[in-house]
Protein backbone atom coordinates (compact mmCIF):
# COMPACT_ATOMS: atom_id res chain seq x y z
CA UNK A 1 0.00 0.00 0.00
CA UNK A 2 1.55 3.69 -0.87
CA UNK A 3 0.71 6.64 0.46
CA UNK A 4 -1.00 9.85 -0.74
CA UNK A 5 0.81 12.70 -0.54
CA UNK A 6 -2.42 15.31 0.15
CA UNK A 7 -5.94 15.03 1.83
CA UNK A 8 -8.36 13.14 0.01
CA UNK A 9 -10.24 16.20 -0.71
CA UNK A 10 -7.05 18.00 -2.47
CA UNK A 11 -6.44 14.64 -4.43
CA UNK A 12 -9.79 15.25 -6.06
CA UNK A 13 -10.40 18.61 -6.59
CA UNK A 14 -7.12 18.31 -8.50
CA UNK A 15 -8.36 15.51 -10.78
CA UNK A 16 -11.63 17.42 -11.08
CA UNK A 17 -9.44 20.66 -12.51
CA UNK A 18 -7.63 17.91 -15.28
CA UNK A 19 -10.92 16.13 -16.16
CA UNK A 20 -12.52 20.10 -16.58
CA UNK A 21 -9.40 20.93 -18.59
CA UNK A 22 -10.45 18.29 -21.28
CA UNK A 23 -7.41 15.44 -20.35
CA UNK A 24 -8.93 12.07 -19.47
CA UNK A 25 -8.49 10.00 -16.03
CA UNK A 26 -5.06 8.41 -17.13
CA UNK A 27 -3.51 11.47 -17.71
CA UNK A 28 -5.07 13.92 -15.20
CA UNK A 29 -2.78 11.14 -12.70
CA UNK A 30 0.34 12.00 -14.45
CA UNK A 31 -0.15 15.50 -14.24
CA UNK A 32 -0.94 15.14 -10.37
CA UNK A 33 2.25 15.94 -8.33
CA UNK A 34 0.82 13.90 -4.81
CA UNK A 35 1.00 10.76 -6.61
CA UNK A 36 3.47 8.13 -5.79
CA UNK A 37 5.90 7.37 -8.51
CA UNK A 38 5.36 3.69 -8.04
CA UNK A 39 1.81 4.18 -9.02
CA UNK A 40 2.33 6.37 -12.15
CA UNK A 41 5.25 3.62 -13.18
CA UNK A 42 2.43 1.06 -13.18
CA UNK A 43 0.39 2.95 -15.15
CA UNK A 44 2.96 3.23 -17.75
CA UNK A 45 3.33 -0.35 -17.67
CA UNK A 46 -0.56 -0.67 -18.73
CA UNK A 47 -2.10 -1.77 -15.35
CA UNK A 48 -5.72 -1.03 -14.44
CA UNK A 49 -6.21 2.31 -13.62
CA UNK A 50 -9.34 1.13 -11.15
CA UNK A 51 -7.12 -2.01 -9.77
CA UNK A 52 -4.12 0.32 -9.49
CA UNK A 53 -6.56 2.74 -7.32
CA UNK A 54 -6.95 0.14 -4.64
CA UNK A 55 -3.23 -0.15 -3.67
CA UNK A 56 -3.23 3.48 -2.79
CA UNK A 57 -4.05 4.13 1.10
CA UNK A 58 -7.02 6.73 0.82
CA UNK A 59 -9.01 7.81 4.15
CA UNK A 60 -11.83 7.35 2.73
CA UNK A 61 -11.15 4.03 0.66
CA UNK A 62 -14.70 4.33 -0.93
CA UNK A 63 -13.25 7.20 -2.86
CA UNK A 64 -12.17 4.52 -5.44
CA UNK A 65 -16.01 3.63 -6.55
CA UNK A 66 -16.24 6.73 -8.25
CA UNK A 67 -13.98 6.54 -10.82
CA UNK A 68 -15.24 2.80 -11.67
CA UNK A 69 -17.41 4.16 -15.10
CA UNK A 70 -16.02 7.81 -15.38
CA UNK A 71 -14.41 6.38 -18.74
CA UNK A 72 -18.08 5.25 -19.96
CA UNK A 73 -19.69 8.28 -19.20
CA UNK A 74 -20.37 11.48 -20.63
CA UNK A 75 -18.31 14.30 -18.44
CA UNK A 76 -19.93 17.28 -17.82
CA UNK A 77 -22.94 15.04 -15.86
CA UNK A 78 -20.42 13.64 -13.78
CA UNK A 79 -18.43 16.71 -12.94
CA UNK A 80 -20.52 18.56 -10.53
CA UNK A 81 -21.28 15.04 -8.95
CA UNK A 82 -17.86 14.76 -8.16
CA UNK A 83 -17.04 18.20 -6.97
CA UNK A 84 -20.08 17.71 -5.14
CA UNK A 85 -18.58 14.76 -3.42
CA UNK A 86 -15.24 16.72 -2.76
CA UNK A 87 -16.79 19.37 -0.89
CA UNK A 88 -18.73 16.75 1.24
CA UNK A 89 -15.53 15.21 2.22
CA UNK A 90 -14.16 18.33 2.89
CA UNK A 91 -16.95 19.27 4.87
CA UNK A 92 -16.54 16.12 7.11
CA UNK A 93 -13.02 17.13 7.67
CA UNK A 94 -13.33 20.06 8.68
CA UNK A 95 -16.08 18.94 11.32
CA UNK A 96 -14.17 16.21 12.72
CA UNK A 97 -11.25 18.37 13.03
CA UNK A 98 -13.30 20.14 15.32
CA UNK A 99 -14.90 17.05 17.07
CA UNK A 100 -10.95 16.30 17.56
CA UNK A 101 -10.15 19.89 18.77
CA UNK A 102 -13.39 20.22 21.53
CA UNK A 103 -13.18 16.01 22.51
CA UNK A 104 -9.13 16.61 23.18
CA UNK A 105 -10.28 19.20 25.84
CA UNK A 106 -13.21 17.30 27.60
CA UNK A 107 -10.66 14.73 27.54
CA UNK A 108 -8.47 16.60 29.68
CA UNK A 109 -11.52 17.98 31.84
CA UNK A 110 -12.17 13.92 32.29
CA UNK A 111 -8.58 12.63 32.66
CA UNK A 112 -8.37 15.26 35.75
CA UNK A 113 -11.82 14.04 37.04
CA UNK A 114 -10.60 10.87 36.98
CA UNK A 115 -7.02 11.29 38.35
CA UNK A 116 -8.79 12.75 41.26
CA UNK A 117 -11.87 10.46 42.16
CA UNK A 118 -8.75 8.02 41.80
CA UNK A 119 -6.97 9.02 44.31
CA UNK A 120 -10.10 9.95 46.57
CA UNK A 121 -11.23 6.33 46.40
CA UNK A 122 -7.85 5.09 46.70
CA UNK A 123 -7.46 6.97 49.85
CA UNK A 124 -10.74 6.35 51.74
CA UNK A 125 -9.66 2.59 50.53
CA UNK A 126 -6.94 2.94 52.46
CA UNK A 127 -8.49 4.19 55.87
CA UNK A 128 -11.09 1.65 55.50
CA UNK A 129 -10.09 -0.59 58.19
CA UNK A 130 -11.22 2.29 60.34
CA UNK A 131 -14.89 1.65 59.26
CA UNK A 132 -14.55 -1.67 59.89
CA UNK A 133 -12.83 -0.93 63.85
CA UNK A 134 -15.92 1.50 64.06
CA UNK A 135 -18.91 -1.33 63.29
CA UNK A 136 -16.30 -3.46 65.90
CA UNK A 137 -16.33 -0.60 67.92
CA UNK A 138 -20.46 0.15 67.92
CA UNK A 139 -21.43 -3.39 68.26
CA UNK A 140 -18.77 -4.77 71.01
CA UNK A 141 -18.11 -1.34 72.73
CA UNK A 142 -14.03 -2.12 71.89
CA UNK A 143 -11.71 -0.21 69.88
CA UNK A 144 -9.64 -2.15 68.32
CA UNK A 145 -6.67 -0.96 65.96
CA UNK A 146 -5.85 -3.76 63.24
CA UNK A 147 -5.11 -2.80 59.86
CA UNK A 148 -5.60 -5.83 57.64
CA UNK A 149 -4.56 -5.00 54.02
CA UNK A 150 -7.05 -7.16 52.55
CA UNK A 151 -10.73 -7.02 53.22
CA UNK A 152 -13.97 -7.29 51.70
CA UNK A 153 -14.52 -3.91 52.05
CA UNK A 154 -10.95 -2.62 50.59
CA UNK A 155 -11.73 -5.62 47.20
CA UNK A 156 -14.90 -3.64 46.63
CA UNK A 157 -12.75 -0.06 46.44
CA UNK A 158 -10.13 -1.36 44.32
CA UNK A 159 -13.74 -2.53 41.96
CA UNK A 160 -15.03 0.71 42.47
CA UNK A 161 -12.15 2.63 41.06
CA UNK A 162 -11.16 1.09 37.95
CA UNK A 163 -14.96 0.29 37.34
CA UNK A 164 -15.51 4.40 37.92
CA UNK A 165 -12.55 4.93 35.11
CA UNK A 166 -13.49 2.13 32.95
CA UNK A 167 -16.90 4.59 32.89
CA UNK A 168 -14.98 7.59 32.30
CA UNK A 169 -12.21 6.54 29.67
CA UNK A 170 -15.64 5.15 27.77
CA UNK A 171 -17.28 8.49 28.15
CA UNK A 172 -14.42 10.17 26.65
CA UNK A 173 -13.78 7.80 24.07
CA UNK A 174 -10.46 7.08 24.68
CA UNK A 175 -8.58 4.28 23.56
CA UNK A 176 -6.12 1.82 25.23
CA UNK A 177 -8.24 1.34 27.90
CA UNK A 178 -6.57 -1.68 29.62
CA UNK A 179 -3.28 -0.40 29.36
CA UNK A 180 -4.65 2.72 31.43
CA UNK A 181 -6.79 0.73 33.93
CA UNK A 182 -3.78 -1.67 34.57
CA UNK A 183 -2.01 1.73 35.88
CA UNK A 184 -4.82 2.37 37.80
CA UNK A 185 -4.70 -1.05 39.84
CA UNK A 186 -0.93 -0.13 40.30
CA UNK A 187 -1.76 3.41 41.37
CA UNK A 188 -4.54 2.30 43.59
CA UNK A 189 -2.73 -0.43 45.40
CA UNK A 190 0.48 2.01 45.81
CA UNK A 191 -1.86 4.46 47.29
CA UNK A 192 -3.80 1.47 49.72
CA UNK A 193 -0.09 0.29 50.77
CA UNK A 194 0.99 3.68 51.72
CA UNK A 195 -1.77 4.91 53.42
CA UNK A 196 -1.93 1.39 55.57
CA UNK A 197 1.41 1.99 56.69
CA UNK A 198 1.33 5.45 57.90
CA UNK A 199 -2.17 4.45 59.24
CA UNK A 200 -0.56 1.95 61.41
CA UNK A 201 2.45 3.94 62.20
CA UNK A 202 0.29 6.27 63.09
CA UNK A 203 -1.12 4.56 66.13
CA UNK A 204 1.89 3.08 67.16
CA UNK A 205 3.22 6.96 67.83
CA UNK A 206 0.56 8.62 69.59
CA UNK A 207 -0.37 5.66 71.92
CA UNK B 1 -25.01 -29.90 1.85
CA UNK B 2 -24.31 -32.86 4.60
CA UNK B 3 -23.32 -32.04 7.65
CA UNK B 4 -21.83 -35.00 9.48
CA UNK B 5 -23.14 -36.16 13.15
CA UNK B 6 -20.33 -34.22 14.96
CA UNK B 7 -20.73 -31.04 13.20
CA UNK B 8 -24.23 -31.27 13.99
CA UNK B 9 -23.58 -31.76 17.55
CA UNK B 10 -21.47 -29.04 17.12
CA UNK B 11 -24.43 -26.01 15.85
CA UNK B 12 -26.44 -28.06 18.36
CA UNK B 13 -24.05 -26.67 21.23
CA UNK B 14 -23.76 -23.32 19.54
CA UNK B 15 -26.80 -22.73 19.42
CA UNK B 16 -27.51 -24.50 22.96
CA UNK B 17 -28.96 -21.08 25.23
CA UNK B 18 -31.18 -21.45 28.41
CA UNK B 19 -33.03 -18.21 28.27
CA UNK B 20 -35.72 -18.30 25.83
CA UNK B 21 -33.84 -16.77 22.21
CA UNK B 22 -35.76 -14.27 21.49
CA UNK B 23 -36.35 -12.69 25.02
CA UNK B 24 -32.13 -13.21 25.20
CA UNK B 25 -31.92 -10.66 22.11
CA UNK B 26 -34.62 -8.82 22.99
CA UNK B 27 -33.37 -7.63 26.07
CA UNK B 28 -29.34 -7.75 25.37
CA UNK B 29 -29.56 -5.89 21.76
CA UNK B 30 -32.34 -3.30 22.56
CA UNK B 31 -35.19 -1.72 20.50
CA UNK B 32 -32.65 0.19 18.66
CA UNK B 33 -30.57 -2.74 16.77
CA UNK B 34 -33.80 -3.68 15.05
CA UNK B 35 -32.59 -1.77 12.57
CA UNK B 36 -29.37 -3.09 12.94
CA UNK B 37 -30.38 -6.07 11.72
CA UNK B 38 -28.26 -6.74 8.84
CA UNK B 39 -24.64 -5.95 11.03
CA UNK B 40 -25.50 -8.93 13.57
CA UNK B 41 -23.51 -11.57 12.07
CA UNK B 42 -23.54 -15.63 13.76
CA UNK B 43 -20.82 -14.42 15.88
CA UNK B 44 -22.92 -11.98 17.53
CA UNK B 45 -25.45 -13.93 18.35
CA UNK B 46 -23.12 -16.79 19.36
CA UNK B 47 -21.53 -14.50 21.83
CA UNK B 48 -24.97 -13.08 23.06
CA UNK B 49 -25.75 -16.79 23.83
CA UNK B 50 -22.77 -17.71 25.76
CA UNK B 51 -23.31 -14.44 28.16
CA UNK B 52 -27.32 -15.22 28.93
CA UNK B 53 -25.85 -18.96 29.73
CA UNK B 54 -22.90 -17.57 31.69
CA UNK B 55 -25.18 -15.27 33.85
CA UNK B 56 -27.22 -18.26 34.78
CA UNK B 57 -24.38 -20.24 35.55
CA UNK B 58 -22.87 -17.47 37.88
CA UNK B 59 -26.17 -17.44 39.62
CA UNK B 60 -25.96 -21.13 40.14
CA UNK B 61 -22.17 -21.11 40.90
CA UNK B 62 -22.38 -18.26 43.36
CA UNK B 63 -25.62 -20.13 44.98
CA UNK B 64 -24.18 -23.14 45.41
CA UNK B 65 -20.63 -21.71 46.90
CA UNK B 66 -22.55 -19.24 49.36
CA UNK B 67 -25.54 -21.33 50.26
CA UNK B 68 -23.80 -24.34 50.84
CA UNK B 69 -20.31 -23.84 51.36
CA UNK B 70 -19.95 -20.20 53.00
CA UNK B 71 -23.50 -21.30 54.51
CA UNK B 72 -24.69 -17.69 54.32
CA UNK B 73 -28.28 -17.61 54.54
CA UNK B 74 -31.16 -18.18 51.75
CA UNK B 75 -31.91 -14.19 51.21
CA UNK B 76 -28.79 -12.93 51.43
CA UNK B 77 -27.24 -15.75 48.91
CA UNK B 78 -29.98 -14.84 46.49
CA UNK B 79 -29.75 -11.45 46.67
CA UNK B 80 -25.81 -11.70 45.99
CA UNK B 81 -26.03 -14.10 42.91
CA UNK B 82 -29.34 -12.43 41.71
CA UNK B 83 -27.30 -8.76 41.70
CA UNK B 84 -23.64 -10.80 40.21
CA UNK B 85 -25.92 -12.52 37.49
CA UNK B 86 -27.94 -9.30 36.43
CA UNK B 87 -24.37 -6.81 36.46
CA UNK B 88 -22.73 -9.79 34.59
CA UNK B 89 -25.42 -10.13 32.09
CA UNK B 90 -25.73 -6.24 31.34
CA UNK B 91 -21.83 -5.54 31.37
CA UNK B 92 -21.40 -8.10 28.76
CA UNK B 93 -24.52 -7.88 26.86
CA UNK B 94 -23.58 -4.06 26.33
CA UNK B 95 -20.33 -4.47 24.53
CA UNK B 96 -21.86 -6.64 22.36
CA UNK B 97 -24.07 -4.01 21.52
CA UNK B 98 -22.17 -1.48 21.35
CA UNK B 99 -20.03 -3.42 18.69
CA UNK B 100 -22.57 -3.60 17.07
CA UNK B 101 -24.09 0.06 16.77
CA UNK B 102 -20.73 1.41 15.61
CA UNK B 103 -20.85 -1.00 12.84
CA UNK B 104 -23.60 0.41 11.56
CA UNK B 105 -22.60 3.74 12.36
CA UNK B 106 -19.12 3.07 10.19
CA UNK B 107 -21.17 2.19 7.17
CA UNK B 108 -23.86 5.02 7.58
CA UNK B 109 -20.84 7.33 7.79
CA UNK B 110 -19.21 6.23 4.41
CA UNK B 111 -22.75 5.96 2.51
CA UNK B 112 -22.54 9.62 1.10
CA UNK B 113 -19.42 8.14 -1.31
CA UNK B 114 -21.00 5.16 -2.10
CA UNK B 115 -24.22 6.72 -2.86
CA UNK B 116 -22.62 9.81 -5.09
CA UNK B 117 -20.41 6.41 -7.22
CA UNK B 118 -23.41 4.84 -7.73
CA UNK B 119 -25.19 8.18 -9.23
CA UNK B 120 -22.32 8.50 -11.10
CA UNK B 121 -21.86 4.94 -12.15
CA UNK B 122 -26.02 5.36 -12.72
CA UNK B 123 -26.05 8.31 -15.46
CA UNK B 124 -23.24 6.35 -17.31
CA UNK B 125 -25.07 3.44 -17.78
CA UNK B 126 -28.20 4.09 -17.34
CA UNK B 127 -29.33 0.69 -15.49
CA UNK B 128 -29.29 -0.06 -11.69
CA UNK B 129 -28.00 -3.55 -11.64
CA UNK B 130 -25.30 -2.37 -14.22
CA UNK B 131 -24.33 0.65 -11.83
CA UNK B 132 -23.90 -1.99 -8.69
CA UNK B 133 -21.35 -3.83 -10.90
CA UNK B 134 -19.67 -1.05 -11.71
CA UNK B 135 -19.16 -0.71 -7.79
CA UNK B 136 -18.04 -4.17 -7.60
CA UNK B 137 -14.95 -3.30 -10.41
CA UNK B 138 -13.10 -0.63 -8.04
CA UNK B 139 -12.83 -3.93 -5.03
CA UNK B 140 -12.70 -1.43 -2.34
CA UNK B 141 -15.68 -1.43 -0.57
CA UNK B 142 -15.55 -2.29 3.01
CA UNK B 143 -17.29 -6.45 3.63
CA UNK B 144 -20.84 -4.99 4.76
CA UNK B 145 -21.17 -3.11 2.08
CA UNK B 146 -20.17 -5.69 -0.22
CA UNK B 147 -22.61 -8.10 1.17
CA UNK B 148 -25.51 -5.39 1.26
CA UNK B 149 -24.74 -4.91 -2.72
CA UNK B 150 -24.29 -8.21 -3.49
CA UNK B 151 -27.77 -9.11 -1.75
CA UNK B 152 -29.65 -6.94 -3.96
CA UNK B 153 -27.83 -8.21 -7.02
CA UNK B 154 -29.16 -11.46 -6.31
CA UNK B 155 -32.23 -10.24 -5.76
CA UNK B 156 -32.29 -8.41 -9.16
CA UNK B 157 -30.93 -11.51 -10.65
CA UNK B 158 -33.75 -13.48 -9.61
CA UNK B 159 -36.26 -10.72 -11.10
CA UNK B 160 -37.92 -9.33 -8.12
CA UNK B 161 -39.35 -5.64 -8.83
CA UNK B 162 -36.85 -3.39 -8.91
CA UNK B 163 -38.59 -0.65 -7.46
CA UNK B 164 -39.20 -2.73 -4.01
CA UNK B 165 -35.87 -4.07 -3.89
CA UNK B 166 -34.77 -0.08 -3.88
CA UNK B 167 -37.87 0.39 -1.46
CA UNK B 168 -36.48 -2.28 1.39
CA UNK B 169 -32.79 -1.53 0.54
CA UNK B 170 -32.95 2.01 2.04
CA UNK B 171 -33.62 0.86 5.19
CA UNK B 172 -30.49 0.57 5.89
CA UNK B 173 -29.33 4.04 6.00
CA UNK B 174 -29.53 5.97 9.41
CA UNK B 175 -30.14 9.41 8.11
CA UNK B 176 -33.45 10.34 6.51
CA UNK B 177 -31.44 12.23 3.21
CA UNK B 178 -29.46 9.28 2.46
CA UNK B 179 -32.78 7.21 1.93
CA UNK B 180 -34.23 9.69 -0.10
CA UNK B 181 -31.39 9.98 -2.47
CA UNK B 182 -31.20 5.91 -2.46
CA UNK B 183 -35.06 5.80 -3.48
CA UNK B 184 -34.48 8.59 -6.49
CA UNK B 185 -31.36 6.63 -7.33
CA UNK B 186 -32.74 5.91 -10.67
CA UNK B 187 -33.56 9.55 -11.25
CA UNK B 188 -30.78 10.77 -13.49
CA UNK B 189 -30.30 14.10 -11.88
CA UNK B 190 -30.66 12.74 -7.98
CA UNK B 191 -27.57 12.71 -6.42
CA UNK B 192 -26.21 13.32 -2.20
CA UNK B 193 -25.99 17.35 -2.45
CA UNK B 194 -25.48 17.87 1.17
CA UNK B 195 -25.07 15.86 4.50
CA UNK B 196 -26.12 17.58 7.49
CA UNK B 197 -26.89 14.95 9.41
CA UNK B 198 -23.24 13.79 9.70
CA UNK B 199 -22.42 17.23 11.24
CA UNK B 200 -25.78 17.39 13.83
CA UNK B 201 -24.55 14.27 14.84
CA UNK B 202 -20.59 14.95 15.74
CA UNK B 203 -21.94 18.08 17.59
CA UNK B 204 -24.13 15.83 19.16
CA UNK B 205 -21.72 13.30 20.23
CA UNK B 206 -19.46 16.04 21.98
CA UNK B 207 -22.71 17.62 23.40
CA UNK B 208 -23.62 14.23 25.06
CA UNK B 209 -20.15 14.12 26.61
CA UNK B 210 -20.78 17.92 27.85
CA UNK B 211 -24.23 16.99 29.25
CA UNK B 212 -23.51 13.72 31.27
CA UNK B 213 -20.24 14.46 32.46
CA UNK B 214 -22.05 15.85 35.61
CA UNK B 215 -24.35 12.78 35.63
CA UNK B 216 -21.43 10.66 35.34
CA UNK B 217 -19.93 12.50 38.28
CA UNK B 218 -22.95 11.79 40.62
CA UNK B 219 -23.39 8.00 39.56
CA UNK B 220 -19.39 7.30 39.27
CA UNK B 221 -18.05 8.26 42.49
CA UNK B 222 -20.27 9.70 45.38
CA UNK B 223 -23.04 7.02 44.45
CA UNK B 224 -20.85 3.88 45.86
CA UNK B 225 -18.40 6.15 47.70
CA UNK B 226 -21.56 7.07 50.18
CA UNK B 227 -23.49 3.14 49.69
CA UNK B 228 -19.73 1.71 50.40
CA UNK B 229 -19.45 3.41 53.35
CA UNK B 230 -22.34 3.72 55.12
CA UNK B 231 -22.85 -0.01 54.40
CA UNK B 232 -19.55 -0.49 55.97
CA UNK B 233 -20.70 0.83 59.58
CA UNK B 234 -23.76 -1.32 59.06
CA UNK B 235 -22.56 -4.47 58.40
CA UNK B 236 -19.77 -6.46 59.89
CA UNK B 237 -16.47 -6.23 58.01
CA UNK B 238 -16.25 -9.85 57.41
CA UNK B 239 -20.21 -9.90 55.59
CA UNK B 240 -19.41 -10.66 52.12
CA UNK B 241 -22.98 -8.28 51.01
CA UNK B 242 -19.90 -5.37 50.61
CA UNK B 243 -18.88 -6.94 47.73
CA UNK B 244 -22.18 -6.80 45.69
CA UNK B 245 -21.92 -2.49 45.79
CA UNK B 246 -19.21 -2.99 43.10
CA UNK B 247 -21.26 -4.82 41.05
CA UNK B 248 -24.56 -2.55 41.25
CA UNK B 249 -22.00 0.05 40.18
CA UNK B 250 -21.64 -1.91 37.28
CA UNK B 251 -24.96 -1.96 36.52
CA UNK B 252 -25.92 1.44 36.59
CA UNK B 253 -22.76 2.96 34.87
CA UNK B 254 -23.29 0.38 32.13
CA UNK B 255 -27.12 1.67 32.04
CA UNK B 256 -26.47 5.21 32.47
CA UNK B 257 -23.21 4.84 29.47
CA UNK B 258 -26.20 3.00 27.46
CA UNK B 259 -28.61 6.04 28.02
CA UNK B 260 -25.97 8.15 26.59
CA UNK B 261 -25.54 6.15 23.38
CA UNK B 262 -29.28 5.71 22.83
CA UNK B 263 -29.97 9.49 22.92
CA UNK B 264 -26.76 10.40 20.95
CA UNK B 265 -28.38 7.95 18.11
CA UNK B 266 -32.21 8.13 18.75
CA UNK B 267 -32.54 12.32 18.30
CA UNK B 268 -30.79 11.41 14.35
CA UNK B 269 -32.60 8.43 13.88
CA UNK B 270 -36.37 10.61 14.27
Amino acid sequence: MSELMCSDYNFLSNIIIQLENGENLERAFFLLNDIPENFLFRLQLGEDLIDLLSSIEFNYPTITNLFSSINQSDLPDILDRLRTTARLIRNREEAIHEKDSVLKVHQRRIKIIRYVTLLTIAIIGGFSPIFSNLFVFITTGEFLNSASILSYLSISFLFINLLNNYFLLKLSKEEKILARLFIVIVLHIVIVVFIRVFYANFFAFSW
Amino acid sequence: MEFSNSDKQRVNIRQFSLIPKKILYRTILGKKVERSSFFITDNDKFKVRIVGNGAILCFLVLFFLLHYLAGLSLIITSIISLVSCISFFFVFGDTIRTNIINRHQKFSETAFLTLNALSINMSASGSFPKSIEYLFSSKTSDEYYNKYLQDILYNLNLGEDEELIIKEGKEIFLSKNHQNVFQNIRNNDYYLESDPDFLIRVKRTVKAIEDNIVIFIAVSCLFPLVLSLVLALLLPPNSIIILVFPLLYAVFGTLSLRFVQNRSLGEVNE
